[in-house]
């Protein structure tokens, strides 16, 4: 397990898929057409046509950014100024004072890290002056493995034999990322993955379904319709590796170094504006649809869980903040019975499940991320029958920890990588 | 070998020899055989253009053309590409009417198709230009426009993802498959399914 990283050849499930291919996608059934040697002629001739000729430059092609649907552009409204003054100036920390006791891995804290690593200091206070101490020495040592543990559920509605019922899979996750050369990032997700019927009704439709193993959910975009399957029961924690050469995380479309992220401006002003220079670069983002205004909000939201500076932390707070149609949704509780400020993406999804809108839950004393949950708002007729009403978190992912570790975390024997 | 001495055109030939019908397999993939060829045509005619900046191994710079033009298409004739895209969705999810394979063989690449079918866009654009179109994990990141670090930890969840899809697909269950993805945006695209991980953003 010491090194899971990818090959670059071909391993198994690759090699699956490799010989699933259809015929008709076999290049060597497609050689020698009439059509390919009518083409070659015709273009060594020079012959054009107008719409190759609109397609002269591939390259303004890459940007491919398509405002896709007009973000409602509601003004940033009062309420995500509750944020605002809640944070701003203040350390949105990264450790909640909840954090599980890791006093054995939470030695290295620097000045920063210490006003980082708020309740890692308050576990030890001798350890919190041998930091600063070491601090003194090395200014840039925040740690060794910057770490966090999430809780997620996700809930789908499937079908088995006529009934129609809601299962619930919920899952640990730990990701424990080396800051420093020669250390390693690794993402054990799956722990205690488990897949359930949703509620005791759900059950008892489950039952009546004959107890099926597997059971299928519905999946739909715009090419049409398919299925999702779920496996009852428990599943096996898997293991990555996530770092490559120094590159720690993805930032939108870059891969980016812990020396990158420190170096990420505090001005939120300046944040904004890097983050929207990622927009413009990642074509991925445009093809999902995902206006800018989501985009940015996604980046500024991943980049709080990541070890940046406390300002920039501070900083990512203040840009989704003031992002338009970005709304507060006042004091609410997470899914693990957490008190916190709810903010909610622009505008809302559509699953099958229904309409959805995206929820972060921040512990305002800390500036900590509690929570990113998925909301029913408009429940599908299917959802409804299932017992999913408006107001149900679907989705979540709840950080239990995140802090600053000197060893890296075990993985479990049955992890598969 | 050849050297500086062959001509453009000699070169083009070549090129054009060796990767019209990887290209063409890349373009069906997308759009079907019929729009497929028109794309193809239109990414040699492109390529004989420039035919001083197509680097070697040219295949990789090839499909990117291929991808923008149909992007291009996509925009240009939403209609059109809409047809085509369902053709191609046809295609790659096996629905095929002749049937030659031996009935094991059949069902393992359903299963196989059923579970890429349930992947996201992104997964399935990625684990196919690599285990369908030929490209190295190096050449997909030129073509996706990412770096190949990105590429890796992309690759590498997707490579996650179609394991678990196919170990949820039961091979029993054949029908005729057209899933597609997973629930889009039931988590965020960019954090997306991807969970922990790709909160932090290694994602897409």
């Amino acid at each position: 397990m010491k090194n899971t990283r990818v090959r670059s050849g071909r391993p198994d499930v690759l090699r699956v898929l490799a010989d699933a291919r259809p015929d008709e996608l076999d290049p060597a059934r497609l050689a020698d057409s009439p059509r390919q040697h009518d083409d070659l002629a015709r273009i060594l001739a020079g012959a054009t046509d107008s719409r190759t000729a609109r397609s002269e430059e591939p390259r303004r092609l890459w940007a491919g950014i398509r405002p896709l649907g007009t973000v409602v552009a509601v003004a940033a409204v009062a309420a995500s100024v509750v944020v605002v003054s809640t944070l701003d100036g203040q350390d949105p920390s990264g450790v909640r004072a909840s954090a599980h006791p890791q006093s054995s891995s939470a030695t290295a804290g620097s000045a920063s890290a210490a006003s980082e690593g708020r309740a890692d200091v308050q576990v030890d206070g001798r350890l919190e002056l041998l930091s600063v101490a070491k601090k003194a020495e090395t200014p840039a040592a925040e740690g060794t493995y910057w770490q966090t543990t999430t809780r997620s559920q996700d809930v789908n509605v499937v079908d088995a034999k006529g009934q129609l019922f809601a299962v619930r899979t919920t899952s640990t996750g730990q990701w424990s990322v080396g800051v420093r050369p020669g250390t390693q990032s690794l993402m054990v997700s799956g722990l205690d993955d488990v897949t359930a019927p949703r509620t005791e009704a759900d059950k008892a439709r489950w039952r009546a379904a004959g107890s099926p193993a597997t059971v299928q959910a519905e999946a739909s975009t715009t090419a049409g319709q398919g299925t999702l399957g779920y496996r009852i029961g428990t599943g096996r924690p898997m293991v990555m590796r996530t770092d490559a050469d120094d590159k720690i995380y993805a930032l939108g479309p870059r891969n980016v170094s812990y020396q990158d992220l420190r170096e990420l401006p505090s001005n939120s002003g300046e944040l904004r504006r890097q983050l929207e220079k990622l927009y413009a670069e990642d074509s991925s983002g445009a093809e999902t649809g995902a206006g800018r205004t989501a985009y940015v909000l996604r980046q500024a939201a991943d980049l709080i869980t990541m070890p940046v500076k406390p300002a920039v932390r501070a900083a990512a707070y203040r840009v989704i903040a003031n992002l338009p149609g970005v709304r507060g949704l006042g004091r609410v509780t997470d899914p693990l019975g957490r008190e916190g400020v709810g903010v909610a993406f622009p505008g809302t999804a559509r699953t099958p499940l229904g309409s959805v809108q995206q929820q972060l839950v921040v512990d305002p004393a800390t500036g900590a991320m509690l929570c990113e949950q998925v909301v029913l708002v408009e429940p599908s007729a299917r959802a409804r029958e299932a017992g999913l009403d408006a107001g149900t978190t679907v989705d979540y992912e709840a950080t239990t920890r995140m802090s600053w570790g000197e060893h890296q975390i075990t993985v479990p024997k049955n992890a598969k990588h | 070998m050849r050297g500086w001495r062959v001509t453009h055109a000699q070169r083009f030939r070549d090129v054009y020899e060796e990767c019209y019908p990887r290209v063409l397999a890349y373009a069906t993939s997308l759009v079907g055989r019929q729009v497929g060829e028109d794309i193809t045509s239109e990414t040699f005619t492109v390529a004989w253009r420039r035919v001083r900046d197509i680097p070697q191994p040219a295949l990789p710079w090839l499909l990117g053309v291929a991808r923008n033009l149909v992007r291009e298409l996509r925009r240009r004739d939403s209609h059109q590409y809409a047809l085509a895209a369902e053709e191609a969705q046809r295609i790659s999810s096996g629905a095929r009417s002749d049937v030659g394979d031996v009935a094991a063989d059949v069902t393992d690449r359903e299963a196989a198709l059923q579970a890429l079918a349930s992947l996201s866009d992104a997964d399935r654009e990625l684990l196919t230009l690599i285990a369908w179109h030929g490209l190295s994990p190096k050449q997909a990141a030129r073509v996706l426009g990412c770096t190949i670090a990105t590429l890796t930890v992309r690759l590498h969840r997707a490579r996650r993802r179609l394991e678990k899809a196919l170990e949820a697909v039961s091979p029993a269950e054949t029908a005729s498959v057209a899933a597609t993805q997973t629930p889009p945006s039931r988590v965020p695209p960019a954090r997306a399914p991807h969970h922990s991980a790709d909160r932090k953003g290694a994602l897409t």
